[in-house]
């Protein structure tokens, strides 16, 4: 494994290491610390060591070392090797795979570790991928645009995509305002009002021909404009009052709680009634 | 190793196809080589994948086992490069403050003696010049470190690891008095 010269040098350094600390016997000291010096070399080296302080000295260090080596080794064979595994088993295939230390790691180190058993190519190219991934995110969500059109919501990524939730029309009645009421109820009296202008003379003349039709609304006009038409009466006209008369038992005897909605009196007949009178 | 059934003889009867040849071997020197990986790499987890890829490896080029070496000495061999591969790897990474932790925490692992009636005091400098040891052997040259995990972890003899690393046997003996010299200096500087 090691070339003779390597190992000649490795001697000289170590004699030379010994000569500066003023002993050259240490290869000596090492076998007679370890108990592998022969017993000559054994009795040789103890009779050294009487004589030599540093090789007194260093022999008392180097077994400080020793125990300290020895306390570790103790220690570190007693916690850990309860947790050895079976490296290989009797029936182990070559493609079989050693069994995983059952100690578990965290992500970051399993990551970590990931990274380190990776070649360079592999670890280059996952840092890419990560950050494509990530300038990708980004550019999407940089140009997305969300608004709310006729359409609905409309969600505008920079990939085109487009999702929308349609609007969904719900019919509300709104109840019309002061203002729409007032122009409504203006708008019905005027309506109103036109009717009775234009019905006076069909009023008149369904009143003469049958009891039964609805009066005309002329009662609205002045008072003197019927004493003036009282003045005038002719047969016709006291014809038509007895007609008035006969309607108005007729109205007089409509039940009030009738359902019929034609049926019950209207108010503008009982007013034309009081008017006539 | 002095066994009713020698490892060479172990490793013909898996040249033979018996299955149950190298797990016996396994069993064998699994703690031995564990002992190893740990008194190298320093670190409990490391030291078990350390031995579990030995084994594999040993599995793998069980044909070219030649027989010029004692089985013992193969696998030790096997096992120093993969720990000098290990260690290879784990410095070409950067020192984070993780990977201390990571360490801190296999060191609490590797460390982990049942309780005893010792203080938490006496635990903590226990603990403490252990780790100084640890920390002082792992800074210990390749060549410095091998002979002395050998020597102390396996116990093994000076001709043992000579045969194993391939070199004379007084090189081992130099290359160990250098190990202590340096683990005494790097201890007392500790304190």
């Amino acid at each position: 494994m090691n070339e003779p010269t390597r190992d000649t040098s490795n001697n000289e350094q170590a004699r030379g290491e010994l000569e500066r600390q003023g002993c050259t016997r240490g290869v000596e000291l090492v076998a007679y610390l370890y108990g592998e010096a022969s017993e000559p070399e054994a009795e040789s080296f103890g009779r050294h060591l009487s004589a030599c302080a540093h090789c007194r000295d260093e022999l008392s260090a180097f077994g400080d070392v020793r125990a300290a080596v020895g306390e570790w080794r103790t220690e570190a064979l007693s916690g850990a090797y309860a947790f050895a595994p079976v490296a290989a088993s009797a029936g182990a295939s070559e493609k079989a795979q050693p069994a995983r230390a059952s100690r578990r790691r965290s992500a970051l180190a399993a990551l970590r570790a990931f990274f380190e058993l990776s070649p360079l190519w592999l670890r280059a190219g996952s840092v890419a991928a990560v950050l494509a991934v990530c300038a990708l995110a980004a550019l999407t969500f940089a140009r997305a645009e969300v608004r709310w059109d006729d359409e609905g919501l409309a969600l505008q990524t920079g990939g085109g995509v487009r999702v929308v939730e349609k609007r969904v029309e719900v019919p509300v009645r709104v109840a019309p305002s002061e203002r729409e009421l007032e122009t409504m109820v203006e708008e019905r009296v005027r309506l109103q009002l036109e009717s009775i202008g234009n019905r006076p003379e069909e009023a008149r003349s369904i009143d003469a021909s049958a009891s039964s039709a609805r009066p005309s609304h002329a009662s609205r006009r002045p008072r003197t404009i019927q004493a003036e038409a009282a003045l005038r009466e002719t047969p016709q006209s006291a014809s038509a009052r007895r007609a008035t008369a006969q309607r108005r038992q007729q109205l007089a005897a409509r039940r009030l709680d009738d359902r019929n909605e034609e049926n019950l009196p209207r108010l503008y007949d009982l007013l034309d009634e009081v008017h006539e009178d | 190793m002095e066994t009713a059934t020698s490892d060479e003889q172990i490793v013909k009867r898996a040249l033979a196809g018996d299955a149950e040849a190298f797990g016996e071997l396994v069993r064998r020197w699994e703690r031995p080589i564990f002992a190893l990986s740990l008194g190298m790499l320093g670190s409990a987890e490391d030291a078990r994948d350390a031995t579990q890829e030995t084994f594999l490896s040993a599995f793998r080029n069980l044909r070219g086992f030649r027989g010029d070496a004692r089985v013992s000495s193969w696998l030790h061999r096997i096992a120093v490069n993969q720990c000098i591969t290990r260690q290879r790897r784990r410095k070409v990474r950067a020192e984070t403050a993780l990977e201390d932790e990571e360490r801190q925490e296999a060191l609490g692992e590797t460390l982990a003696v049942p309780a005893t009636d010792a203080s938490p005091a006496r635990v903590a400098e226990s603990r403490e010049r252990t780790e100084a040891v640890r920390r002082a052997v792992g800074a210990l040259p390749l060549e410095l470190r091998e002979v002395i995990v050998m020597k102390e972890f396996e116990e093994m003899t000076f001709q043992e690891i000579a045969d194993t690393l391939g070199v004379p046997l007084s090189t081992v003996k130099s290359r160990l008095y250098r190990a202590l010299g340096q683990l005494r200096l790097r201890l007392e500087k500790h304190g």
